[in-house]
């Protein structure tokens, strides 16, 4: 259900029109300039005895349409309560989840923007790895300034990842559709999210080299992402589709992405245009639909942000490319709900280890 | 091309992050995570074998390092002899074929595919993926370059872990002579300082300043004796006011001595103090004038004291050793050592003090006394530590005793005599009282000219004047000798002082006196528990002498409660005159024997002077007190003010009168009694009053013929006189119950008033008691109350 609405009472009287029974959970993404008061709504749910969870993400998804002054909510069923987890440095007690047979999904909603992503989903996979499937994706607001995002009955908080059990395995298809423009470079000298060097020279000489020779522009002092959205970083891996790192800022000669880039790891410059994401939107829907096409309930999309930013007007394509494999699967009741986001999680297929991508598009099939 | 640059790149990846660090974990951790990130496997597992973590531990494969945990796909500990790591002996890297799993333990999914990759020699490592296809050789073939290495770098990490665990061992235990808080130091053969720890520090400095001050030979030739002769050597010194105890440890295989020091100070102090206080202790026990001896459990001496043994090389010959060791030395009878081991044994057993009186015979051949004593002592537990003996020569005390004991017996015998003495006068004196006032009554009855009448007045006054002395003499001197004892009757005031000044009436009749009671209306309602007897003596002497000092006025006894409880009341006795007084001055000595007011008072007012002496010691023998008020020549006015206990009058108590009636008296007509008495006078007088009764009457002369005449005939009752020539009235009457087994009342006449004769009576058999001098009627009532008439 998509309100565009910032009143309480309004999203009250819609949850009592979804009429919530004991089993389900609503599922709140609501866009950033939605200025809906959230702890109040936290309250008012808590007064409704209400089992929920929720986000702040830049965009909102509903059917084939996304807004960021949006608010969706949707019935999970679910017997299992989202849970809150801190995100921080060293060793993460992660609490022992009802998984049934490998047959269950693990939601995650974090702080997009916490420095703590990569360590916390090692961890997160450190303790469940093949017991369920993964999907989810950063929550924050577009202005990169860390902000609460995430919440539960327990409030709204930051640097913190919900995680919720849905007691149906998913099947997702992750997919980015950007294309190797040059490369390899070694990620020679990275802090975390910054990379400092590529092959041993700054990795901003390296990086603007590429750039202004492709795109034929020129980086100026204000204009870095308006040109590095079009050319992301990509991670090698063997046998699988490169992890997006996203060139957010500059800071000197240093490139700050979203997400963590390890030390002498192997990057390659992307490129991409709209065919290609849109197809790779595509490919993400039917990855997701041809393992899954019966007894569906949820299309969920996390999608990254920086797509919209990208593509612009024609984002419209990539989400009705899904409503599209959905109809040809005959799921055209399936009004796909998500987010976009500031990083995507999944892991490839229906295993391997747990990614955080950039710049990409996962469509789980529950 | 692009291809093989991106395969090397990512090779380059790999093995750079390959030595990521020293730490094994986080060495395997950098590369697991990178490989299965870039490869996408799911689970990778390194396993080492035991002895290449810790040198001790088993030969044992074990997981050292997997990710991610919670796939369990492997059994925790794997035997040196599994197949697996015999395979790897020979192969670099094994490609697990799932269909026909050889190694189970290590790999436990049933889909996709396992890799098993050696790890240079300290185990190997288990890598699984999830894809459907199977690793290809060129894949395991570039890993196994890769983890080759990766495995020659956890040897190094595993090697390197053991190092620093080694020095942190070795650094440990190395801090444990730097840590010691006693002095350790290492000399080598040259006499140079090898090691020294802080507590070393002034034995150093004071070995630097003044080396001879420390040690007596040079420091250098003790290392060198100890080395030869590789014997460790104990040292005291002392530095900078601290004492220290060195053993000097020769180290034979380095050459070198390694000193080990203590702190004995403290010691040093304590062994001093006790010294001190053991020479303090020693001193008071050699100086005390007993004997006193210490005996361990066996009886041994641990302790003598020059008392005990004086000489004092067989003091120190005597320790550890026992009596039967010392008799047999010093030739003395055997039986002193068995003695003095049964009193030990006697003492150790009962767990209490034993004493005895010793007698010996010193070595001049003397006898001496000895008060031995022996006490044991236990520890908390109740096990004998010790035996203390205390021994004190008691020969001249003995003697002194002896002569105590001899003065005492001479002491109680003239006592003794006294009291027969007093006897003896009591009956002496009232045998004739008795015939002198007993005749002129009877006289009395006679028809007499007036001139007859006032001599027979003369003699009655004076013998009953001289009865009063005899009685005052006699109390007197029961009181003195601490026999006055009084009794415990219960009796009622009011008639008990009526009576009294019924029976006064007569002396003062002649008088312009008045006598008469007051008495609190409320001491009717109830008795008192006490001595009538001398309670009647206390206000009789205070009334005669107001009679006797009072020619004209009034004399009043007045009794009143001054306080009373449920159980007691005291009262209050004042006997008011109106007579000559007192003097001030000579109030206080009243009361004192043989005291009057006035010197001349006895000559002119008669008595012993002793009348208020025994009033003030019956008075405060029965916790009471008396005193005085006087006015010259106004009167004088005397308290007693005694304790007594009540007794509420019961209701249906049938008060007798102490005057029988005419019916009894008539009873008496015809009883026959047998009287005992061997003074003429006597038989005379109290035949005279039986007589007059009507009363048959048989005269024995003694107690011998008393038993004669019982045996031939009857009698109603016996009056029995107690000393008789022949056979005295005591024996008699023990025989005539116990020989004879007669029954008849037996009623004993007695002159001595001394006390303790009326129990004598009673013990002998006799019924009742009568003192003589005796009036008619007493001896009437008495018979009356025996014959129970």
């Amino acid at each position: 259900m998509n309100i565009h609405t910032r009143s309480i009472p309004e999203v009250l009287a819609q949850i009592e029109k979804l009429s919530p029974s004991k089993d389900d959970v609503l599922q709140f993404f609501i866009g950033e300039k939605n200025t809906i008061d959230i702890p109040k709504l936290i309250d008012e749910l808590n007064k409704k005895n209400l089992r929920f969870y929720g986000g702040v993400y830049p965009s909102v998804i509903y059917k084939g349409e996304h807004s960021d002054k949006g608010l969706t909510i949707e019935k999970i069923t679910s017997p299992n309560n989202p849970i809150v987890v801190q995100m921080k440095e060293g060793s993460i007690k992660l609490p022992t989840l009802n998984f049934k047979d490998k047959n269950s999904t693990l939601l995650c909603l974090l702080d997009g923007l916490s420095a703590h992503i990569a360590h916390f989903l090692d961890e997160l996979y450190n303790t469940y790895s093949d017991s369920c499937t993964y999907i989810g994706g950063g929550a924050g607001y577009l202005d990169f300034v860390q902000k609460p995002c995430v919440f539960t009955p327990q409030g709204l908080v930051q640097d913190a990842a919900i995680l919720f059990v849905i007691p149906t395995k998913s099947s997702s298809g992750v997919k980015h559709g950007w294309e190797e423009l040059k490369g390899p470079f070694v990620a020679t000298e990275t802090e975390k999210n910054t990379i400092h060097g590529l092959n041993w020279v700054s990795a901003f000489d390296v990086y603007k080299e590429v750039v202004e020779e492709d795109s034929g522009k020129t980086f100026t002092q204000n204009n870095f992402f308006d040109l590095a959205k079009a050319y992301p970083f990509g991670i090698k891996k063997d046998y699988e589709e490169f992890v997006v790192r996203d060139p957010l800022l500059r800071e000197n000669q240093s490139l700050i992405c979203i997400g963590a880039v390890p030390k002498n790891s192997v990057l390659t410059i992307l490129k991409g245009n709209k065919k290609t994401l849109v197809d790779a939107a595509r490919q993400a829907a039917i990855q997701g639909l041809s393992k899954r096409n019966k007894n569906v309930n949820h299309c969920l999309i996390f999608d990254c942000i920086s797509r919209v930013l990208f593509l612009g007007d024609d984002f419209k394509d990539e989400l009705g490319v899904v409503l599209e494999e959905l109809k040809e699967k005959n799921l055209d009741h399936i009004i796909p709900n998500g987010v976009l986001t500031l990083g995507e999680i999944s892991s490839f297929g229906d295993g391997g280890k747990l990614e955080f991508f950039n710049k990409t598009i996962v469509v789980g099939i529950l | 091309m692009n291809d093989i640059i991106s395969e090397i790149s990512l090779l380059y990846e790999l093995s750079l992050s390959i030595g990521s660090s020293l730490e094994f974990k986080k060495a395997a951790e950098g590369f697991v995570k990178i490989l299965l990130s870039r490869k996408n496997y799911q689970h990778a597992a390194i396993y080492t074998s035991n002895g290449s973590v810790d040198p001790y531990a088993s030969d044992h494969y074990s997981i050292q390092y997997e990710y991610p945990i919670k796939i369990k796909t492997h059994v925790e500990q794997l035997k040196s002899n599994y197949t697996l790591i015999h395979h790897l002996q020979k192969e670099r890297f094994i490609n697990v074929d799932l269909k026909e799993n050889q190694y189970p333990e290590v790999c436990k999914e049933t889909k996709g595919d396992y890799a098993i990759f050696k790890l240079s020699d300290i185990g190997f490592m288990v890598i699984y993926s999830q894809k459907e296809s199977r690793f290809s050789s060129i894949e395991l073939n570039k890993l196994s370059s890769v983890i080759e290495k990766f495995g020659v770098s956890l040897k190094a990490c595993l090697l390197y872990e053991l190092s620093k665990k080694q020095i942190e061992r070795i650094d440990s235990v190395s801090k444990f002579p730097k840590q010691n808080p006693n002095p350790v130091f290492r000399i080598s053969k040259q006499g140079n300082i090898l090691f020294f720890n802080d507590a070393s520090k002034p034995l150093l400095d004071e070995l630097a300043i003044n080396e001879k001050n420390l040690f007596d030979t040079p420091l250098k030739e003790i290392v060198d004796r100890v080395l030869q002769e590789q014997k460790v050597l104990d040292l005291e010194v002392n530095a900078k006011g601290t004492d220290y105890a060195l053993s000097f440890t020769p180290i034979k295989e380095y050459g070198y001595v390694n000193i080990y020091g203590k702190d004995i100070t403290s010691i040093k102090q304590a062994t001093a103090t006790i010294d001190k206080q053991k020479v303090f202790y020693e001193n008071i026990l050699n100086s005390l004038p007993t004997d006193v001896v210490a005996f361990d459990h066996q009886h041994r001496y641990t302790f003598i004291n020059p008392v005990a043994v004086k000489n004092q090389e067989i003091r120190q010959w005597l320790i550890g050793k026992t009596d039967f060791d010392y008799v047999k030395e010093k030739n003395k009878p055997i039986k002193i050592a068995e003695q003095r081991r049964e009193k030990f044994n006697n003492a150790k057993n009962t767990q209490k003090q034993y004493e005895w009186e010793e007698k010996v015979i010193n070595q001049k051949g003397e006898i001496e006394y000895h008060i031995r004593r022996l006490s044991p002592v236990f520890d908390l537990k109740g096990h004998l530590q010790m035996v203390i003996g205390y021994g004190i020569d008691v020969t001249k005390l003995k003697a002194t005793e002896l002569e105590l004991l001899k003065a005492k017996n001479i002491a109680e015998e003239s006592m003794h005599s006294k009291e027969i003495f007093l006897a003896n006068m009591s009956h002496e004196i009232r045998t004739p009282m008795n015939a002198i006032l007993g005749m002129s009554k009877l006289l009395e009855d006679d028809p007499l000219s007036e001139k007859q009448k006032k001599y027979l007045n003369t003699i009655q006054q004076s013998g009953e004047n001289l009865l009063v002395i005899i009685n005052d003499i006699l109390d007197f001197s029961k009181i003195e000798s601490g026999k006055m004892t009084f009794e415990s009757a219960s009796f009622n005031i009011n008639t008990l002082a009526n009576t009294l000044i019924d029976s006064l009436q007569y002396k003062v009749s002649e008088k312009d006196v008045a006598l008469y009671a007051q008495i609190d209306a409320s001491l009717k309602d109830f008795n008192i528990i006490g001595d009538p007897t001398r309670l009647n003596q206390i206000l009789i002497n205070l009334l005669s002498n107001a009679i006797k000092f009072t020619k004209k006025g009034n004399i009043i006894l007045s009794i009143v409660p001054l306080r009373e409880t449920h159980n007691n009341v005291t009262l209050q006795f004042k006997v008011s005159d109106s007579g000559i007084g007192i003097e001030k001055e000579k109030l206080d000595h009243i009361f004192k024997s043989f005291s009057q007011a006035e010197d001349g008072t006895t000559r002119k007012y008669g008595g012993t002077g002793l009348g208020l002496t025994i009033t003030k010691q019956l008075t405060t023998l029965q916790g009471g007190k008396i005193w005085v008020e006087s006015t010259l020549n106004k009167g004088s006015d005397f308290y007693v003010e005694l304790e007594f206990q009540k007794e509420e009058i019961p209701l249906s108590l049938d008060l007798k009168s102490p005057q029988k009636n005419k019916t009894q008296e008539a009873l008496l007509i015809n009883k026959r009694i047998l009287l005992v008495e061997d003074n003429k006078i006597n038989q005379f007088y109290a035949s005279s009053i039986l007589e007059k009764y009507k009363l048959k009457i048989d005269i024995a002369d003694n107690g011998q013929i008393a038993l004669e005449m019982a045996q031939k005939n009857t009698y109603d009752l016996i009056l029995m006189d107690m000393q008789m020539p022949v056979m005295d009235g005591l024996t008699a009457s023990k025989k005539i119950r116990q020989d004879l087994k007669l029954d008849w009342p037996i009623l004993a006449l007695t002159a001595n008033a001394i006390r303790g004769d009326d129990q004598k009576c009673l013990d002998a058999g006799m019924s009742d008691y009568l003192s003589k001098p005796f009036e008619e009627k007493d001896l009437i009532n008495k018979i009356i109350t025996l014959l129970n008439l």
